[in-house]
């Protein structure tokens, strides 16, 4: 009862719009003046909602005193926005000029719904918060958004608050009023804008929360897979962070190099030809299975985009799954391609020779070599003295790749962020002793071997150190590029320049336990995917039938156990319960006071409710009087039903509960 | 429904109770609770406590209630000198005839009223005892009879008033109703001023129910019907105060036996044939607080049985 009556009363005092609300307008103006220019008038704006607070004059509802404000500053802000200028950005409605003014036109129809006499019986407060909920919208649909993304949060935090103002309760009909009915309008329309500017706020960050989830997880996989296009030399490496698990090799494994492709041309920077445009012809697998029995090792490829087999260059076979045949690099027969959605398992076999050449290593031909003697035209004169110098007195191959190893070694340093390189990058790598990556370094190694006449090619692949268990997990983050050289009586041979014994990454961070739980539970859910693709019909149709009965029983769970529970309450409130035809009308006629706003306490019976509510004029204002008649007249009903000997018609009491509306 | 309110060749009960109300009303203005809680009091067969501060027209209500009712009236003014055989009656050596006589005491009547109950001894107080709750004096081992009807209206005032004896809560409990007069508004003091100008309103009273006739009244009011969800109310009210912690002596089962039988006697002046738990509630706190006792801390910090039994209302869950 006097929770009713303060209720009353605080609606009574609520002349002036609470700080929240102006908060809100105010925010939505601001909105309106960082991204139209609009200040001046956004400003005179926002000091009339102030002022609003200082003085309790207010314009008379339903006199011609508010138009009389309207009037000239409509007027004069289609003037200012629509005619004024001479040319309009967008087309009709959807021009930036209509929509700052349209944003305009509410600002100031939301200052004078401020400065407006309250309605009767009602709040100022939904129609400010909906004008500013719609304002904030044109705002966000229009406006510059490096505003806005700060400005939304704090609307945000101000409306929070600011929905006290919305509570309405409903009419005598048990419908909503027209002020309900705004309310309703002015919170869905406060959500909205709050969904659009945090929508707008998320796509100026955009650039930072895709960094951040591909930091965080590497899903974003296609374009950092680093086996597209050709290697270009810059001053980064991409993909130096990505901890993405790409494949996992189990058998009998040391450190090693896997390789994808391997690359002849260069050209400033550049290897070529890019590997979309390499040429692959159809090769059944059993031409990659040459030798017979050689430790396997298996490898699980993990990811969908790494269309390639990467295998060692001395690998005796190849040996795909699920598949006869596998696409073949034309000019280099080490490259194996195969899309297959992962995970993948392939298997290679390792040699025990260290110079053995496999299936992905065939003889040089002519052709090849000129290809991998070649050096870009008009190279700079002091690499052919610098070739020159490093090479001197040596005559053996190997001598002269070691040559070249110890040079590279002596003279640069690894670094993930290479000094940034002018003219053509290898060139400048090499006479300038400046840092650089395994990118460089191969590079780097190629071309002074080319200079010593050997031919040789650039590799590119994963270096494979990582250990798990029994087996190596290879990242993202291994991705490598080393060279690739001919020895005349050997076959090619893996030469790697890069200093700190190949490892591309020593700066790169082993993975946090985050990562690793994670991975954990990404192998559990590639397991139960391999699991479920391997069920047979019958293995699936028993499973089914358990999820069937475990759902059931926990259906019969609920029931059983509400069951009891029920009972529990019933003994708890310890009377004897009224009969089972009258306790759905008395549910009913609890849930008819409930939904008027003036629900009845546990320990107070109806009639003496009713009684509270006949001297209470906010209920008397809400509900008609013959309702609160009827409501009397089924009290007593009910009660001789309940507690008396006689039996009263249900049927009366039931008419009387639709009449009211219950 | 059966009819409530006629039976054949005799008075109808409403036009009874309305006779009643009248002749107390007469002479007691501006009262209708108290009224209506003493005629509860009297309907269900009980007795009552009128408990104010002096001059608010206890002993005058329980005069006029007293000569309302056709029957042997009786007054026990008490006195801190009053002894238990004033009130009960004595045996006497008749030399006339020769042998021990019993002179029976005022109790020997249809009304009685005790007035200023407390102003007497706890010793004399007891002696009202047992003619209260067993309607019977015993006087050395002669057992003698009440008469029928028996009520007993006493009036006190309050205890912490000067040359008062409390009752003892024993005496408390056997009082099924306590009921307070409470000044009157002004309009009706000034109404009672030109009442008495003339003549004592109390002089016009009469006897109109005789004891035969509140005896079948009783006898009706024992037929209302008490659902059980409604006698579960009761007790629940009546555990709430058990477990009330500013208790320190909660309301016994003669307490719940009496609020049973006053629901259902306000059921029946209220015209209905069973009892409501609104009954319940609006007769709890007369039934009800003189029967427990608060502890020193909860007494010292201002609260009253009346505000105990209050809080028990609004809290405990009403059947519906």
């Amino acid at each position: 009862m006097h929770a009713i009556a303060l209720e009353s009363e605080r609606s009574d005092r609520d002349t002036t719009v609470s700080w929240w609300v102006l908060g809100v307008a105010g925010v939505a103006y601001l909105a309106v003046a960082v991204g139209g220019g609009q200040a001046p008038l956004m400003g005179v704006l926002g000091l009339a909602l102030i002022l609003t607070k200082l003085t309790p004059a207010r314009l008379a509802r339903g006199s011609w005193t508010a138009w009389l404000l309207r009037v000239p500053i409509f007027g004069g802000i289609v003037f200012l926005n629509v005619v004024v200028p001479d040319i309009h950005y967008g087309h009709g409605l959807y021009s930036s000029a209509v929509v700052t003014a349209v944003a305009e036109l509410l600002s100031a129809e939301l200052a004078v719904q401020a400065w407006r006499e309250r309605p009767a019986g009602g709040r100022r407060g939904p129609a400010i918060l909906f004008l500013s909920g719609v304002v904030l919208l044109l705002a966000c649909n229009t406006f510059d958004y490096r505003w806005l993304r700060w400005l939304v949060p704090l609307y945000a935090l101000m409306a929070i608050p600011a929905l006290r103002s919305l509570r309405m309760r409903k009419t005598d009909t048990g419908g909503l009023s027209r002020r309900a009915w705004l309310a309703r309008g002015a919170a869905l329309t406060l959500a909205l804008s709050i969904g659009g500017g945090t929508y707008l706020s998320l796509w100026a960050y955009r650039a930072e929360i895709s960094r951040l989830g591909r930091d965080l997880l590497s899903g974003w996989q296609r374009r950092s897979i680093g086996l597209t296009g050709s290697p270009r030399l810059g001053d980064r490496m991409s993909l130096e962070r990505s901890l993405t698990r790409m494949l996992r090799l189990e058998g009998p494994i040391e450190t090693t190099h896997l390789r994808a492709a391997s690359f002849e041309t260069y050209l400033a920077g550049r290897w070529l030809p890019p590997l979309q445009e390499l040429e692959l012809i159809p090769t059944d697998i059993s031409e990659l299975s040459v030798t017979g029995q050689h430790s396997q090792v298996q490898v699980t490829r993990l990811v969908d985009e790494l269309a390639f087999l990467p295998a060692p260059l001395h690998c005796a076979e190849v040996r795909p799954t699920r598949t006869r045949q596998v696409q073949r690099g034309l000019r280099d027969p080490g490259l194996l391609r195969l899309t297959m959605p992962a995970p993948y398992t392939y298997t290679f076999a390792f040699s025990n020779d260290a110079n053995h050449q496999g299936p992905l290593a065939p003889p040089i031909d002519t052709e090849r070599r000129s290809l991998c003697l070649a050096v870009p035209e008009g190279l700079d004169g002091r690499l052919y003295a610098l070739a020159r110098t490093i090479f001197a007195g040596k005559q053996d191959t190997r001598e002269k790749i070691a040559a070249v190893i110890g040079h590279l070694a002596a003279h640069h340093k690894y670094s993930l962020n290479a000094d940034r390189m002018h003219g053509d990058p290898v060139v400048t790598f090499l006479l300038e002793g400046k840092d650089g990556h395994c990118e460089y370094f191969a590079s780097a190694a190629v071309l002074l071997l080319r200079l010593g006449r050997i031919p040789a090619r650039y590799t590119m692949g994963f270096y494979a150190h990582e250990r798990d268990g029994d087996g190596m997990l290879v990242r993202q983050q291994d991705a490598h590029a080393w060279a690739e050289a001919w020895v005349e009586g050997t076959g090619w041979v893996t030469v790697e320049a890069t200093p700190g014994g190949g490892l591309p990454d020593q700066i790169a961070q082993a993975p946090s336990w985050a990562r690793r739980l994670y991975e954990h539970l990404h192998d559990l859910i590639l397991a139960f995917g391999d699991w479920w693709m391997n069920l047979s019909w019958l293995q699936i149709g028993l499973t089914f039938g358990v999820i069937a009965a475990l759902v059931i029983t926990y259906l019969w769970l609920r029931e059983w156990l509400a069951r009891r529970w029920a009972a529990l309450k019933v003994v708890r409130r310890s009377y004897t319960p009224a009969d089972e035809s009258l306790r759905p009308l008395g549910a009913r006629f609890e849930r008819w006071l409930k939904r008027r706003g003036f629900p009845c306490p546990e320990a107070r019976p109806w009639s003496e409710h009713l009684e509270l509510l006949a001297r209470e004029p906010d209920a008397l204002r809400r509900v008609k009087a013959e309702d609160w008649e009827s409501a009397r007249a089924f009290t007593e009903t009910y009660a001789r039903a309940r507690f008396g000997r006689s039996s009263e018609s249900l049927k009366d009491l039931q008419d009387r509960l639709r009449r009211m509306g219950g | 429904m059966h009819d409530l309110n006629r039976s054949a060749g005799k008075r109808a009960f409403a036009e009874v109770l309305e006779a009643l109300e009248k002749s107390l009303s007469e002479v007691i203005r501006g009262k209708a609770d108290a009224l209506r809680l003493v005629l509860v009091g009297l309907l269900a067969d009980g007795h009552i406590l009128l408990e104010d501060v002096p001059g608010t027209g206890k002993t005058t209500l329980a005069k006029a209630l007293a000569k309302s009712i056709d029957g042997r009236f009786a007054r026990i003014q008490f006195t801190p000198d009053l002894l238990p055989a004033d009130v009960t009656g004595s045996t006497y050596y008749n030399p006339k005839e020769g042998k021990f006589e019993f002179r029976p005491g005022p109790v020997f009547t249809n009304v009685l009223l005790a007035d200023e109950i407390n102003r007497t001894s706890p010793r004399t107080q007891s002696a009202l005892l047992e003619v209260m709750s067993e309607r019977q004096v015993t006087v050395d081992g002669q057992r003698q009879p009440m008469a029928q009807p028996f009520f007993v209206i006493a009036t006190q005032n309050p205890s912490e008033f000067h040359g008062t004896y409390p009752l003892p809560e024993a005496q408390l409990d056997r009082f099924m109703l306590r009921v307070s007069l409470g000044h009157p508004e002004r309009a009706h003091e000034v109404e009672i001023l030109f009442r008495q100008q003339e003549r004592e309103p109390l002089d016009a009273v009469v006897p109109v129910v005789s004891g035969a006739e509140v005896l079948e009244l009783q006898a009706e009011v024992r037929k209302v019907h008490v659902e059980t969800a409604v006698a579960e109310y009761i007790v629940a009210l009546v555990d709430a105060l058990r477990s009330d912690t500013r208790l320190r002596l909660g309301a016994s089962t003669r307490g719940s036996l009496a609020l049973f039988r006053c629901a259902q006697a306000r059921a029946r002046i209220a015209g209905r044939d069973h009892a409501q738990p609104e009954d319940v509630r609006a007769l709890a706190v007369a039934v009800l607080a003189h029967r427990v006792q608060l502890d020193t801390k909860a007494r010292y910090g201002g609260a009253t049985g009346s505000q105990v039994v209050e809080d028990a209302i609004a809290a405990v869950p009403v059947p519906r």
